[in-house]
Formats: C-alpha cells, structure tokens, sequence
C-alpha cells in the first residue's frame, strides 16, 4: 500500500537534509538494533553484522535525498540493508566459517511457544540452525523477514518489491523445504 | 473436525489463523502425534530463533556517526544540494516539461497551418481537430449520477481499513466542500482514463482518524476526528510498481485491479492521501482456498467435475470414480464461503455389482483478503478424504 504521511521518521529525515546531523543520530539509535538482529540472523557472525550495519547506515546517510516518504521508512532501510548484505554475502559466501554452537549458545532457553507441545529433540536443535542456515539466499531471507520484526505480507512485499500474495507463497514454500530438509535429516 | 498430518494446516496453527475450534483440535492432534511434534518443534523453535533479541555493541553509534560526512547536508552550494534540490522538485520538473513539450508542439502545429496556402489549409481545418481545442473531448464530466452510495459500516467492514488504524464516525459540523467537488479532486488525482474505467464510484463523508499514521506529507494537518470525504474508484486496472529491481535482481511490474481510495479534505477540497488495493474476487477466493489446504481435483472456479477418489487401501490402492464441485457465496467485497464436495457412489467401494447410495463430503471455508478459515466440514465416512 502506498500512503502519504508524515511520520516522526519523515520529520527526522528532513531534519538530516537541513544539516541537523543529531537528527540521524536518532534514526540509528531507532533501528540500529532492528538491523543488527537481521543481519544477525542471516550471516550467524557478529563481527560480520556489525561491520555491515556500519556500511548499512553510511549507505542510508549517503542516499536519504532519495528517500521518498510515501513509502514506511523502515522498508527503505531494510532494503538497503537487504543490498549491502547481498553484496557481502556474494563476497564472503565461499570464506564463512560458522560456529554454530556458540550461535546456539547464545540463545534464551525458552524458545518454544507452546511448552506443552514441547517434543523432547532439544539435541537437535544446532541441525535446525544450520539448516536454516544452508537454505537458499531467498527462502532464508523472506524466513527472516516473516519473523524477526513481525512484519506483515504487505511491509515484506515493499521490501522485496514483490506481491503481498507472492510473498505469502514464498513463506510457505521456505517453510516446506525446511520442514522437508529437517525430514531427511533422517534419524530425527 | 477431521484431522490429518497436514503441514499446511500446522503453519496456520503456529501463525494463529485458525478458528478457536479448529485450534482446539489441532492442538490435541499435535500431542498424540509424533511427526507433528516434532514438526511442531521445528518451526516453534526457527521462528524464536530468529525472533530471540540481540544488540548491536555501545560503539557502534559512535562509530556510524564518525564516519558520516556531517557536511554532506549542511553546505547549499554543493553538488550534492543540487541532487537534492532536484529530487524535491523532481514531480515539478517533470510536469514543468511536459507542459514545455506540449507548447512546442502546440507552437509547431501553429506554424505548420500558417505556412499552407488554402485550400490545403480549410481541409486541415476541416479533417483534424483544432489544436485549441481539448485534447479529449470525449472525458465525461463529474456529476453526482456517477456516484454510488456506501455506509460507514461499508468502511470499516473493509479489511484494507483495519480497526486499529482507522476510525470512521458520522461527521456533525458542517464543511465547505460538496460531494461533486470532491469527486472532481479525487477525478483529478486518478486521471481521466482511471476515471472513465472504473466500474463504479461511491463517496462517503466522514470523520477519520488514523490512529498510527496522523500526518499528512508536506502540511501540518493531522488525522484526527478530521471531516474528509472518501473516493472511491473501483476496479481499475493499475500497473505496480515498476523502477529499481527488486532484492533477487528482477524487476516487477504487472497490472492488477485493483480500488484506488481517495481521501480529499472536506473543507479545503484538496487530495490528502490515496491508497489503492488489489480487489479479492471470488477466483481469488476460490484459488486461495484450494492452494491453502492442498485440496486437489476441485475444480477453480463453481462448477462440478469428475475424477478420481484414491479410497485407501493397499498399495497402489483403490481408485473410484467421484465428482468434485465448488460452491461460492459472497458475503461482501472482501469475503467468500467457499464450499468443495466430493459425491461418490457407495457400490464403487464394494464391488461392481453391489448398489449403493450416492455419498459425498463437504468442507466449508471463509476466505479473506488476510486469511482462509474452515468453518465446517462433514458428511459420509470413506476410507480416505482425499485432501
């Protein structure tokens, strides 16, 4: 959907543009965390999300005379975010070296919505990682960006420049071929 | 309730999409079966990983703002204020132009019947339009008889307007704008070919409040208890989105139909916003409903056709002869009940020459722009609902 609005982000944006540089100061501090925890959860390496965030909001700093604000300005930032990390990743696709255990051992233990329904493979759960991780480029970002912010079809799809129903599709095949590669993990 | 391992129906479970019943039995599914626990673990467990927070460390503000060029914005005569300032004026500047292309041809058009002699001119004259004229004639104008009725309840049925965004109630002042001036804002900011296209046209006079989204680009009013009068243009075909590529390098732009709504300030008379929407057909209803619950040899639009029941049994299994129909009924623009049933003939099952009844089984759906429910199912047992 398309909308004309000013919001607080507009209202900061156009700060920036007059010169008022503690406006974007802001602006980061707003969804530097947002950003951080996708790029996070696409590359599995924190030295690797921070150096991306950096070049993430230079890019947004350096390119915000083109910000147009009918669109939501988080879309815009998780597009750019979307293109840096798609240029690092093509870098550094064949040099990663991910250690998945201490990702697991990162995480709270209560993961799990529904503690009742709690199926007893907690062993499991650093195949589940990196079959995440080994899912292809566009399935493992629409994954993301169906649940890390709780985005809905319609905010996906402006980052993506796809359809809302297109992306509704596209969340339901990544979760087959998820559901699918856990299943031939065989002994599960 | 039938259940069956249904990993369909297990992603709508986690997403929250199903009727409080249909949860219920889920649930129940869930705890006596294996695969779906473990399934079930899956996508719980994927979907809290990439939820469960992180943060980024206390030095990376500092370092993001020590390496921003804090002049880039604050020096006018740069190159870079320039770009800017273009950006800004970017839609003045193209409307600018194509008012200067229209001139020059306007102008040429002039000069070329001055330089004919007669009678070569009068039969210019006489087989094309003049150029001073209106370059389509044909635009109807704005009148109230294009304009349909909707009610306020209209409005907040509409799932595009969702409740916790936006607030309509009955306007009690009076404002400065009729419905035909409004009409003809909303006519301008569509354009006549959207105009003449639409299947049809309502307007509603309302008090609006956007409850996330107050402001408005450019102007200090604010979408609060604000008297707006609301356009809509119905079924049009508009082209999405076109420009930069998307995040997979491939550019999307295809036509939709879709309902443009205009919001025009009931006071002043000027546009404030327009949002525009794809329409939900009863195709759309039916598709969606058939892709959601993986229900194959249902035929997409209503109808009924023939075609084979796999009834079970020992591989490679029985094979019967049934029928497959689809049923819809609209309940408004953005909701279908979708019914799909299966008759099959009792003898099949039995041999060939037993006799038997004709039996059938029906699930029921409401399909909505966001959601599908099964509301109900039943009928006569077979040994396998073919799903």
């Amino acid at each position: 959907m398309v909308k004309s609005k000013l919001d607080n982000d507009s209202i900061l944006v156009s700060n920036v543009l007059n010169g008022d540089t503690d406006s974007f100061s802001l602006l980061v501090s707003k969804y530097r965390d947002g950003i951080y925890n996708f790029i996070y959860k696409m590359t599995y390496s924190r030295e690797d999300a921070e150096d991306i965030l950096q070049e993430v909001f230079i890019r947004v700093y350096n390119n915000l005379y083109k910000y147009d604000n009918k669109w939501h300005f988080s879309t815009w930032l998780y597009r750019i975010a979307l293109n840096v990390f798609k240029n690092h990743y093509a870098k550094k696709k064949k040099q990663r070296n991910i250690d998945y255990q201490k990702v697991l051992s990162s995480l709270p233990d209560n993961l799990i919505n529904d503690p009742e329904l709690v199926y007893e493979i907690k062993e499991h759960n650093l195949e589940i990682l990196k079959i995440l991780d080994s899912l292809k480029f566009e399935d493992k970002t629409i994954l993301v960006l169906k649940h890390i912010q709780g985005f809905s079809y319609r905010e996906i799809a402006e980052i993506l420049k796809l359809s809302p129903e297109n992306v509704r599709i596209k969340v339901m095949r990544a979760k087959k071929i998820l559901y699918k590669k856990f299943n031939e993990l065989g002994e599960v | 309730m039938v259940h069956r391992c249904n990993i369909e129906d297990l992603i709508g479970y986690l997403d929250g999409k199903m009727s409080p019943d249909a949860e219920n039995a889920m649930k129940e599914h869930i705890k006596r079966c294996e695969n779906c626990k473990k399934a079930y673990y899956l996508f719980s467990f994927s979907e809290g990983f990439i939820k469960s927070p992180c943060f980024a460390g206390n030095s990376v503000d500092k370092n993001i703002m020590a390496s921003i060029d804090k002049s880039r914005y604050k020096n006018k005569k740069t190159s870079l204020s320039i770009a800017l300032q273009y950006h800004r004026l970017k839609p003045v500047l193209k409307l600018t132009a194509a008012v200067f292309v229209l001139y020059l041809l306007l102008f040429s058009v002039i000069v070329y019947k001055s330089t004919l002699k007669p009678p070569y001119n009068d039969k210019i004259a006489v087989s094309s339009s003049s150029p001073e004229e209106p370059i389509n004639t044909n635009t109807p104008n704005a009148t109230e008889n294009n304009i349909e009725s909707i009610s306020i309840d209209d409005l907040r049925k509409n799932p595009h307007f969702p409740a916790d965004e936006y607030e309509f109630k009955e306007l009690t002042v009076p404002v400065n704008t009729d419905k035909l001036t409004a009409l003809s804002s909303a006519k301008t900011m569509v354009g006549d070919k959207s105009y003449k296209d639409a299947k049809k046209i309502t307007a509603i006079l309302v008090s609006l409040t956007n409850k996330k989204h107050p402001y408005i680009a450019g102007s200090s009013i604010v979408l609060k208890d604000y008297p707006v009068w609301i356009v809509t243009f119905y079924n049009l075909h508009l082209t999405t989105q076109g420009g930069p590529k998307n995040a997979y390098g491939v550019q999307e732009a295809k036509v939709v139909i879709a309902d443009t709504n205009v919001f025009i300030d009931a006071n002043t008379g000027e546009e404030l916003q327009s949002i525009s929407y794809s329409v939900f057909s009863q195709s759309d209803a039916i598709k969606k409903v058939l892709e959601l619950h993986s229900h194959s040899g249902f035929p997409d639009s209503p109808g009924k056709v023939s075609g084979i029941l796999h009834a079970g049994g020992k591989a490679p299994g029985l094979s019967i002869p049934a029928e497959f129909e689809t049923k819809v009924e609209k309940e408004s623009d953005w909701a279908y009940t979708v019914t799909l049933t299966q008759y099959w003939n009792a003898k099949d099952l039995r041999g060939p020459n037993s006799k038997g009844p004709v039996l059938f089984y029906y699930w029921k759906y409401r399909a909505t722009v966001d959601n599908v429910v099964e509301i109900d199912s039943g009928g006569d047992n077979t040994p396998l609902i073919m799903k």
